[in-house]
């Protein structure tokens, strides 16, 4: 779906005014309404539904798997699905790589760590069920919830298993939280001379360019970048952009954090 | 001996044996980098272009930083050429990166590269001036001395010299651009520039604690112009 | 180099490289007494773009190649009448009148148009094809010559090889330039070489529909295609439109377009010479056929 000039020179131009106009009456700073659900698979140790107002939907499940970690040294693997797109699409590629890079380094694996041979390894599945706008922001929002909520079995018998071949013994039905943060990450459109959070399709379309923030620990981390949203319609721009999606992100990401924290 | 040697493709009747000229540097540009003082070591970047014969446009980059950095690239751009499908009223340019020699990024990391520098370059070709058309470009690691097998590669020191190879490539083309792009470095962030450093057209930046934006663009800014320096030197 | 020898030329740069600013869209030349306003259009290898100068946009033509600048005067009667350039034009004018209300000759303004160019010098001298064909991709009222590769009743299709008056690039689909290359017959690749039998099978090249009503001027409903066009022909053709995703929009409907090289029997004889606009013959057996000729002079 695409939009025609007499509409994208409409939206360009209702945006870049003084104050700016977004066609849902948002703020710059303003994310759309969102929906987040979690724990409702069963089968899965912890999951999150995020619904946003457009009809984006991203179904996030974590699962574990207890392997021996002297042989296994990788224990999160994050892989991500988009509907309508491909696997080997570049989009789908380059956000799993990123997603997968940023959880790796985040992720505190001690917290996995079982007995002195074993550990959890977490398997984080991705599905975006519906999205047009840039996805990767609700997908992280869909995890940072995911693994706040994903409980893993209790364990019973000693940790210290002088690294002998024995099983850990989990209890039968007491579960540990797994108390891991995620980062996340936040998407910037920049249209003429100002930023918008969470741009949805229709901004991304006119929009000259856009940023990727991360959050994690009430600071911006890596990575950073520049991100395309649209193809044709692409410029540079200033330092006075990135310094104002920084304040921005300073400003209300720790509300946004402590709202997603909250919804259990 | 009167059988015929079936097991071998034999040239044709006139063909002759590969024959290398004696390499000459076009030009060897030395910058010292006097920014901070902690890199002691000489960079130098040595520029070549339009030698693959059959792309319109193309160019060789061999950049070394005092130290043991090395980082050799080779970008060729073909195009513009018709695009199948539906109506385009502007070119869609399209970037493949390549590691020729060893491989140290995986096919997720090679994407996130690609889809980087599509962006960048999205930003200064005149894409209005080609309908219907695609522009290719591709781009080749030679060599990166940093990414001994064990370590894992650095996107970021080689990025800056993809960038560069490529604007050579895109003159060398003569593919419009409105501005030679270059990009500059510091620590594990790249910025890439266009008009002396007012505009943007790419950040990338995998340092975990970025807490003075403004100092970090200020600190690349001046090693892009070092770069840009060096870019319209070479083709002036 | 400039043959105008008016003030605002003074300062324009000889060679560019991409980025370079060339010139402002206006300037004033008030040497003669009368004040001449001259406006710079945009060429090839040039590009108007805004810049922000101390809080106030300002727009320049940059140059978007490497290359010589070369200005040319557009009379005035031939300029397009560009919404948008006129209505730049206007306020120009107007804002000029309110900020200088001194001048007296506010009536009596000439306005002068410029076309600003850049143009990369060959770069392989006169031993290869210059490669400026990709900064001229077919516009709407270029011609260029096509080759025909298929005809059906309605549409004649045709591959573009070339636009009149700008050569080739490098790699126009052929993966060659045509030198060194050895023949399969042997001898230099060069002469037995043929862009147009190779760029076909690599679906390389811009490809164009001729419709049946857009052969000819006149009687256009009773245009029968497989009397004016047969596949293989070389054909000199005018751009309509930039047409859809895969075809240009092209016409032969003009004297001087048309068929302009043409072999006999399907393209097995020999090569065939125009005898009027409907006919060609060829030489040596004198077999007549039908083809819409392009009147050579």
């Amino acid at each position: 779906m695409g939009l025609s000039l007499t509409e994208k020179s409409f939206l360009y131009d209702s945006l870049t005014l003084d104050p700016p106009l977004r066609p849902d009456g948002r703020g710059p700073h303003q994310f759309r309404p969102l929906e987040v659900s979690t724990d409702f698979l069963p089968n899965s140790n912890g999951s999150s539904r995020v619904i946003l107002s457009g009809g984006s939907e991203c179904i996030v499940s974590v699962k574990t798997k207890v392997v021996d970690h002297t042989v296994e040294q990788e224990l999160l693997v994050a892989d991500v699905d988009i509907q309508g797109h491909r696997d080997d699409s570049p989009l789908v590629t380059s956000m799993s790589s990123l997603l997968s890079k940023l959880l790796k380094q985040t992720i505190d694996q001690k917290k996995l760590m079982l007995t002195k041979r074993y550990s959890f390894k977490l398997y984080i599945d991705v599905l975006v069920l519906a999205s047009k706008s840039y996805p990767i922001s609700m997908i992280s929002f869909a995890i940072f919830s995911a693994l706040k909520n994903t409980w893993l079995p209790k364990l019973i018998s000693n940790d210290d298993d002088l690294e002998v071949e024995e099983l850990p013994t989990f209890h039968d039905y007491d579960m540990v939280k797994l108390e891991a943060d995620a980062p996340l990450l936040f998407t910037f459109a920049i249209v003429g001379d100002g930023v918008f959070v969470d741009p949805t399709f229709e901004e991304s379309i006119v929009s000259n360019n856009g940023l990727l923030i991360t959050w994690y620990k009430d600071k911006v981390t890596s990575p950073i970048r520049s991100v395309g949203l649209n193809n044709d319609n692409i410029k540079g721009f200033s330092q006075h952009h990135l310094e104002q999606a920084f304040k921005l992100i300073r400003q209300y990401a720790p509300h946004i954090e402590k709202a997603l924290d909250a919804s259990d | 001996m009167s059988v015929q040697d079936r097991r071998r493709i034999l040239g044709p009747a006139e063909a002759k044996p590969l024959q290398f000229a004696a390499i000459t540097p076009v030009r060897t540009v030395e910058n010292r980098d006097d920014g901070n003082g902690n890199k002691s070591g000489k960079e130098s970047v040595f520029i070549s272009t339009d030698l693959v014969t059959n792309a319109n446009g193309s160019s060789y980059l061999e950049y070394m930083d005092g130290t043991s950095d090395q980082v050799l690239v080779m970008s060729s751009v073909f195009g513009p050429r018709p695009l199948r499908g539906s109506f385009q009223s502007k070119a869609s340019v399209s970037i493949q990166f390549k590691e020729v020699t060893l491989e140290h990024l995986n096919t997720g990391e090679i994407k996130e590269i690609c889809t980087f520098l599509t962006n960048v370059f999205n930003a200064v070709i005149n894409v209005e001036k080609y309908p219907k058309s695609g522009i290719d470009i591709f781009i080749d690691l030679i060599q990166h001395s940093n990414s001994n097998p064990t370590e894992e590669a650095n996107i970021v020191n080689i990025l800056p010299t993809c960038i560069n190879s490529i604007t050579m490539a895109l003159v060398d083309a003569g593919i419009e651009i409105i501005d030679l792009v270059s990009a500059g470095s510091k620590d594990n962030s790249v910025v890439a520039f266009i008009r002396n450093g007012h505009e943007i057209v790419g950040i990338w930046s995998d340092d975990d604690n970025v807490t003075d934006i403004s100092k970090l663009i200020e600190e690349c800014k001046a090693k892009y112009l070092v770069n840009k320096q060096t870019l319209v030197q070479y083709l002036k | 180099m400039h043959r105008y020898k008016m003030k605002p030329f003074k300062n324009f740069p000889q060679t560019v490289i991409p980025g370079d600013l060339i010139c402002p869209i206006f300037d004033v030349d008030d040497d003669n007494k009368q004040e001449v306003v001259i406006r710079f259009l945009t060429g090839t290898g040039c590009k108007q773009e805004n810049f922000r100068v101390n809080g106030k946009n300002v727009d320049i033509i940059v140059a978007t190649l490497k290359g010589s600048v070369s200005v040319e005067e557009v009379p005035a009667d031939i300029i397009e009448d560009d919404d948008q350039e006129d209505s730049e034009n206007t306020t120009f004018v107007e804002s000029h009148e309110t900020t200088g209300g001194d001048a007296s000759s506010g009536n009596s303004r000439v306005i002068k148009s410029f076309k600003v160019s850049v143009s990369n010098p060959s770069k392989f001298a006169s031993k290869y094809v210059d490669d400026q064909f990709v900064n001229n991709l077919p516009q709407e009222g270029d011609i260029v010559l096509a080759r025909v590769t298929r005809i059906s009743l309605q549409r004649i299709t045709v591959e573009i090889l070339a636009v009149e008056n700008s050569p080739l690039p490098i790699d126009s689909g052929v993966g060659s330039n045509g030198t060194g290359i050895i023949a399969a017959a042997g001898g230099s690749g060069a002469s037995t070489f043929s862009v147009s039998q190779v760029s076909a099978d690599l679906g390389e090249t811009f490809r164009g529909i001729i419709r049946s009503q857009d052969v000819r001027a006149t009687d256009r409903d009773r245009v029968k295609v497989m009397e004016s066009f047969k596949p293989g022909d070389i054909i000199r053709a005018q751009v309509l439109s930039l047409g859809d995703g895969t075809h240009y929009y092209l016409t032969t409907a003009r004297n001087d377009l048309g068929v302009v090289f043409a072999k006999s029997s399907n393209g097995a004889g020999e090569q065939m010479y125009a005898i009027d606009w409907q006919t060609m013959i060829s030489p040596k057996t004198g077999v007549a056929e039908k083809r819409k000729c392009a009147k050579p002079f």
